[in-house]
C-alpha cells in the first residue's frame, strides 16, 4: 500500500494540491471491520477508546467493549479489533481476554513501566480467565503478586505473545508466568520469564487436554526456581517445539530447565545452566546443560 | 432410580465463562476445542 494511498487529496483556493487534514479514522487498515481502541490510565475519566484523547482508563473497559463486537454466529467471528495501551503500571484483574483481538502496550521497558506497559495487579492473577482464543499480547508486561500467576487460562487456542515480560516480585520465585490445562497452537516468541517458580506451567484436567502444535521461540527463562517450563502427566503432544531458548537460575537455583512428564516437546538450539536440563522430553538437539551437548 | 453420574469438569473457570458467553461455548464445541472431541 502506498502512502499516497492513506492520504486525502484536495485542491487549495490557489489551485494547488494539497494534503486535506482530517483526523485519523480509528481504524485497522490490517482487516475490515476493525475498530482501534486506546488505554491510557492518565486520562481523569473514560471517553469512548477511538483515540488517545478519548482513551479508555482502564484495559477492562476495552477489552469488554471489543468482545461485544463479536458475532459469534458469524464465520469467521473475530473482528480483529487492536487496543493500545498507553504506558504505565495497570493495577488490574483482567477476568476475561480479547477474543480474536490484540492488545499492544506502548514501549520495551515492561518491567520499569515508565515508557513501556506493565499490568501489575497489587492483589489476584494478571490474567485469570477459562478460555484465552486467538488473542495476541504484544509488549506487554505482566507482574504477578508472590504465589499468584501472571496468566492462568483454563483453555489456550491459537494466541500469540510477543516480546512479553513474565514476573513475580523481584528475589521471591513464588509466583508463575503461564499456567494452563490445554494448549494448542500458540506462539511465545521474544518473551521473558524472571523471577518466578515456573515459567510455563501445563496441568493435565480432562481427557485429552493436550500441550500441542505450539512453539517457544527465542525466549529467556531466568531467576526461575522450579523450573523453566513444567509439563504435567497425560497430556496430549505432539508437535510442540522449543527453540533458541535460554534456561538459567541467575539469583535463584533453577531445579528444571524443563521438566516434561508427558514426553512431548521438541527442543533444539537451547542452553540450560540448572540442576536437571531436558529431562523427559520427546527429542533434544544441539542444546547445551551447564557447557555439555545434550542429544 | 439414581440420577446419572455427570463426569467431573475440571475446568470450573471456562464452564462459568461459557455460560455467561453462550456464543464462545457453541464456537468452541463446534470447533472441538472445548469440551474435546
Amino acid at each position: 500500500m502506498s502512502v499516497a494511498s492513506l492520504l486525502t487529496f484536495g485542491v487549495n483556493v490557489l489551485g494547488e494540491e494539497v494534503i486535506i487534514d482530517k483526523p485519523l479514522i480509528a481504524r485497522n487498515i490490517w482487516t475490515p471491520h476493525s475498530n482501534v481502541y486506546y488505554v491510557d490510565k492518565r486520562v481523569s475519566s473514560s471517553g469512548n477508546g477511538r483515540s488517545w484523547n478519548f482513551a479508555f482508563k482502564t484495559i477492562a473497559e476495552a477489552i469488554s467493549v471489543m468482545n461485544a463486537r463479536i458475532d459469534w454466529s458469524e464465520t469467521p467471528w473475530a473482528v480483529g479489533d487492536i487496543c493500545f495501551i498507553g504506558p504505565g503500571s495497570y493495577d488490574e484483574n483482567l477476568t476475561s481476554m480479547p477474543y480474536g483481538a490484540t492488545l499492544i502496550g506502548a514501549g520495551h521497558d515492561m518491567r520499569d513501566g515508565q515508557q513501556g506497559t506493565k499490568i501489575a495487579p497489587t492483589t489476584g492473577d494478571c490474567i485469570d480467565v477459562g478460555a484465552m482464543i486467538n488473542t495476541r499480547l504484544i509488549n506487554i508486561g505482566l507482574i504477578a503478586p508472590a504465589s499468584k500467576d501472571c496468566i492462568d487460562a483454563d483453555i489456550m487456542n491459537n494466541n500469540m505473545l510477543e516480546n512479553c515480560y513474565f514476573s513475580g516480585p523481584a528475589e521471591t520465585q513464588t509466583a508463575r508466568g503461564i499456567v494452563t490445562k490445554d494448549a494448542v497452537m500458540n506462539k511465545i516468541i521474544g518473551c521473558q520469564f524472571s523471577c518466578l517458580d515456573k515459567g510455563i506451567d501445563v496441568n493435565y484436567a480432562d481427557a485429552n487436554d493436550s500441550f500441542s502444535h505450539n512453539l517457544i521461540d527465542n525466549s529467556i527463562f531466568d531467576q526461575i526456581d522450579s523450573a523453566g517450563i513444567e509439563i504435567s502427566t497425560n497430556l496430549v503432544g505432539p508437535s510442540s517445539k522449543v527453540r533458541h531458548c535460554d534456561f538459567y537460575g541467575g539469583g535463584a537455583t533453577m531445579i528444571y530447565a524443563i521438566d516434561d512428564n508427558s514426553a512431548i516437546l521438541d527442543v533444539a538450539w537451547c542452553v540450560a545452566e540448572a540442576t536437571n536440563g531436558f529431562d523427559g522430553v520427546r527429542s533434544v538437539n544441539a542444546s547445551y546443560l551447564n557447557g555439555s551437548i545434550q542429544t | 432410580m439414581t440420577a446419572k453420574k455427570q463426569p467431573k469438569k475440571n475446568k470450573p473457570k471456562l464452564e462459568e465463562e461459557i455460560k455467561k458467553n453462550p456464543g464462545l461455548g457453541s464456537y468452541l464445541k463446534k470447533s472441538g476445542i472445548y469440551p474435546k472431541k
